[in-house]
């Protein structure tokens, strides 16, 4: 029996996946990062340009104005979202049996609708004439906060943000509900003994032994953020101008919309060494040890 | 010996994959030109030559071409020959996409959006020389206009976008109503637009996102319609964005949207939304390219005009923008290993299209037997028009600009749209890119 767990006997049995991942996950990466260095218009490489397209991108205003939007979407994510949704969770596993069945159908509900709807749905939300948002702001008398939100450079990321951001909410809230309940009984049996409260035992027990459905809600959310696209694309299609482009939006844009594979392939590089360092941070941070009570 | 296992298994994992991916070079590719003989050396007697081909499948027409006409006909024309169909709204990215990875269709409906780099590629076929030999070229009664600006033909098509021009639609109604009539200057236009303001209607439906409208006519109609000359010189690239009519096009777009004459947040208004706006009388007046008049005909008691000159040397309507480029329609992959049999099909789709535009009465390049009659008397209004203009200009991005400039064209003209952003800035950013574009040099 001991023999299977020398290090050949590993490597074994790692093979497959490790080929699996290879030929699927790294091989596509090689042509990616050679086009990088190349002039390369979609349909033929035009030549080597060393640096060039890396260099174009430090210096254009874009490449830092896609990612203040992207940051700022995984930050609404991580410390709104986040919140919001374990404190739904929480909440939801002391409500009773009927309200969480309708809960559990309406926060999983947006989470399997396409993004085509939502984007359609969000977009018509914030329609400067006879959207919902402007037609509430202008019934309470608050006319004066009515705006063309899409078309505005200031309030457009944060309303594709709310789009996003309420899709997912109810996907983690239920995520972190499913964690909840495998956290034993005896635990909060014990606490109660002790005199212990809903906040008391929610911050000592349930969020503690939560940390690992955390960790798995914090990465999915973050990278999942950093890979917005279609929202984007539904929604504004970047625009105004350029004001509501992510990293990804911007890489499709220079890839497809300008035929600068290039460069396209270069913003590809630097952002899949940004989700590998973000990956990293988070698992660093989180849950470096399984907590054992 | 860790270390030895990991490179072994990638290296064994790149070969594998690199096999798979690798494509058989033209050198060791025989010569088939003659597709019967392929047919008997690859497949043997009874079994069928497959080929594969991309439509655009963006709307009714296309769909209507494809499925009432293409493949309803295409058993009889071509019994041992099987065809797979991809259907793409994204005809652009999709090809580039193909083009780059060496995966090519047979045949596929060509843009002029992706057109110039799979050309440049050599992946795109100069159909010159196969239809003047099988004399396809004579059912066009302009052959001219298959030409490329370097000579060759790379797509054959029905010759139907070079009769579709913007238009100003109208409802009939509400122009009764508040008593306006057809304007017939850029001033009178502005006189109406005002009007319908003051009685809280919204005068014109355009599209905003992606500067659809401005980017696709309303920049280059209003330069025309002000100085055609202008027009054809920034067509020819003989000035550019910053010479003074360029400038004061734009700032007529930027004077109509502070006026208030488009929707509230056009910029991102889509082209659904802007055919709704019209059809469901929101919108006074619907700023579009006349292949839209079906949908707006039956909405709305529906009246035409052009856009209106500015210029009193210019009459309206004198000077018209069309459509398209040579660059638009059925193309040939040029590495296909049945080339001639591919050829075959790309004038047979032609053909079922040309067969299809005539059936409802459109004007083509392509010669047809007893085409139909226009039945939609807004159409025959149009054509009228049509008929009568003296000088026919081509759409600016599709026949000046390369993938890049068209793709900025579009972010700054959807920027203008947005307000608080001038004419002048757009100059002073765009132009520069203008001067980096690769269209003109051959």
């Amino acid at each position: 029996m001991n023999k299977f767990y020398t290090k050949k006997g590993k490597l074994l049995f790692a093979l497959p996946g490790l080929l699996l991942f290879s030929v699927f996950v790294i091989y596509p990466m090689i042509p990616q990062i050679l086009i990088s260095f190349q002039s390369h218009n979609g349909a033929e490489a035009l030549g080597y340009v060393g640096w060039n397209n890396y260099t174009n991108l430090f210096q254009s205003n874009v490449f830092g104005k896609v990612h203040r939007n992207t940051y700022f979407i995984v930050g609404c994510s991580l410390l709104i979202a986040l919140p919001v949704s374990l404190l739904l969770a929480l909440l939801l596993e002391r409500a009773s049996a009927g309200v969480r069945t309708v809960f559990k159908f309406g926060a999983l509900f947006p989470s399997v609708l396409s993004v085509t709807v939502i984007g359609k749905m969000w977009a018509g939300i914030y329609d400067a004439d006879w959207g919902m948002l402007n037609s509430i702001l202008r019934g309470i008398g608050m006319e004066q906060l009515t705006r063309s939100w899409l078309t505005n450079a200031d309030t457009v990321v944060p309303c594709i943000a709310a789009a996003f951001l309420w899709q997912y909410i109810g996907l983690n809230c239920i995520l972190f509900y499913a964690g909840i309940k495998a956290i034993p009984e005896q635990y909060y049996e014990a606490a109660i003994i002790d005199g212990a409260g809903f906040w008391r035992a929610s911050i000592c027990i349930t969020i503690p032994l939560l940390q690992d459905i955390i960790k798995y809600v914090v990465i999915i959310s973050t990278l999942g953020s950093m890979g917005m696209y279609a929202h984007i694309l539904v929604m504004t299609a970047g625009g105004p101008g350029d004001a509501s482009r992510s990293v990804l939006y911007q890489m499709y844009y220079k890839a497809f919309s300008m035929s600068q594979f290039g460069e396209g392939c270069a913003i590809a590089v630097i952002f899949i060494i940004e989700c590998i360092i973000v990956s990293i941070i988070i698992n660093k941070c989180i849950a470096k040890e399984p907590i054992q009570y | 010996m860790k270390k030895k296992n990991i490179c072994i298994t990638l290296m064994f994992s790149l070969v594998l994959g690199l096999c798979a991916c690798s494509q058989e070079s033209d050198s060791d590719r025989p010569e088939r030109s003659e597709t019967e003989v392929r047919k008997e050396e690859v497949f043997g007697e009874g079994e069928k030559i497959k080929l594969r081909g991309v439509y655009l499948n963006g709307d009714e027409v296309q769909n209507d071409i494809m499925d009432n006409y293409i493949k309803k006909n295409w058993t009889e024309r071509f019994p041992d020959v099987e065809i797979e169909w991809e259907g793409t709204g994204d005809l652009t990215n999709l090809l580039k996409t193909y083009s780059a990875t060496g995966d090519l269709p047979d045949i596929w409906y060509s843009d002029a959006a992706s057109a110039t780099a799979i050309i440049n590629a050599g992946n795109q076929l100069n159909l010159a020389d196969h239809i003047t030999e099988d004399h396809f070229i004579d059912h066009y009664v302009n052959p001219e206009a298959l030409y490329y600006s370097d000579g060759g033909i790379y797509a054959v098509s029905s010759g139907i976008d070079a009769f579709y021009t913007p238009a100003i639609y109208y409802n009939k109604k509400i122009f009764e109503q508040y008593e306006l009539t057809e304007p017939e200057t850029y001033d009178e236009l502005i006189q109406v637009c005002q009007t319908l303001i003051d009685d809280g209607i919204t005068p014109i439906s355009i599209v905003g996102t992606t500067g659809w409208s401005v980017r696709n006519f309303l920049f280059f109609t209003i330069l025309m319609n002000d100085d055609p000359k202008a027009a054809q010189a920034l067509l020819s690239n003989e000035i550019d964005f910053s010479d003074e009519r360029v400038v004061n096009a734009l700032k007529k777009i930027e004077d109509m949207l502070n006026m208030g004459c488009f929707p509230e947040g056009v910029a991102n208004i889509d082209f659904s939304t802007h055919m709704a706006l019209y059809a469901e009388g929101k919108t006074a007046m619907i700023a579009t390219m006349s292949w839209g008049y079906p949908e707006l005909e039956t909405a709305q008691d529906t009246g035409v005009f052009m856009w209106p000159s500015s210029n009193p040397q210019v009459k309206t309507g004198q000077v018209l923008q069309i459509w398209g480029s040579s660059l638009n329609g059925w193309a040939v992959n040029s590495r296909s290993e049945n080339r001639d049999l591919a050829v075959q099909v790309a004038e047979y789709c032609t053909e079922q299209e040309a067969f299809r535009h005539a059936a409802q009465g459109s004007s083509l390049n392509f010669k047809t037997e007893n085409p139909a009659e226009v039945t939609s008397e807004l159409e025959k209004e149009r054509m009228a028009i049509y008929n009568n203009a003296e000088q026919y200009i081509k759409t600016l991005h599709l026949n000046a600009m390369d993938s890049a400039v068209a793709a900025e064209f579009a972010t700054y003209t959807n920027l203008l749209l947005a307000g608080d952003y001038t004419a002048e800035q757009f100059v002073k950013d765009f132009n520069p890119i203008w001067k980096e574009n690769t269209w003109f040099e051959k």
